[in-house]
């Protein structure tokens, strides 16, 4: 089965900011946008476009199935 | 600056509070007594768990978000069917012994906390493991 690859941390690191931050703006908690980096949570299509809204990706951009 | 109420914290607090109230009211009624002193120590729990509901209602609180409504809801499926399970084994006990199992009061409060708390223990395993 594919396994889902995020580049969340990424982008975060680019936008500079922190899990907690990326988390309240997009009404979640903190430990689960840690788990999404870290591929142990797959997110919901409302979750995965309101993170790709918030770095104004496309969710093909943030979220890649690799083999 | 307040700082939020973690929901794990929020959730074992509950939990614990809802557990102590369920063990005290069974332990209350096995013992069968309406004297003055049963009835003070029963408001015991009582405040307990209002004053545990308060803080936590009062506090702000980190947002419900799905990934834990989705352990919550794993939990609640894993400990059904532990319960399930333990029922069947005890049937199968009762049947294969040609015996009758009698659970007092007591026992079944105990059983019932005990589910409450390890449906609260599985979901702490999803939630700080991931899925």
């Amino acid at each position: 089965m594919p396994k889902l690859i995020t580049k969340i941390k990424e982008y975060r690191a680019k936008n500079n900011m922190k899990q907690e931050e990326l988390a309240q703006l997009i009404g979640v908690r903190r430990e689960t946008i840690g788990h999404l980096e870290n591929g142990k949570y797959n997110p919901s299509l409302k979750m995965a476009m309101d993170i790709a809204k918030v770095f104004m990706v496309s969710v093909e951009e943030l979220f890649q199935f690799m083999d | 600056m307040s700082s939020k109420l973690s929901l794990r914290k929020k959730i074992i607090m509950r939990t614990i509070s809802q557990s102590v109230v369920i063990l005290f009211s069974g332990e209350i009624i096995m013992r069968g007594q309406h004297d003055m002193l049963t009835k003070i120590i029963a408001f015991i729990p009582i405040v307990f768990f209002l004053s545990i509901l308060f803080y936590t209602n009062r506090k702000d609180c980190e947002p419900r978000d799905e990934m834990a409504r989705f352990n919550q809801l794993k939990a609640g499926n894993l400990s059904y069917s532990i319960t399930l399970c333990a029922i069947g084994l005890v049937m199968f006990y009762a049947l294969w012994f040609k015996t009758s199992v009698v659970i007092s009061l007591l026992n079944l409060v105990f059983i019932f906390v005990a589910m409450y708390i390890l449906n609260l223990a599985i979901f702490l395993f999803y939630d700080i493991r991931g899925n």
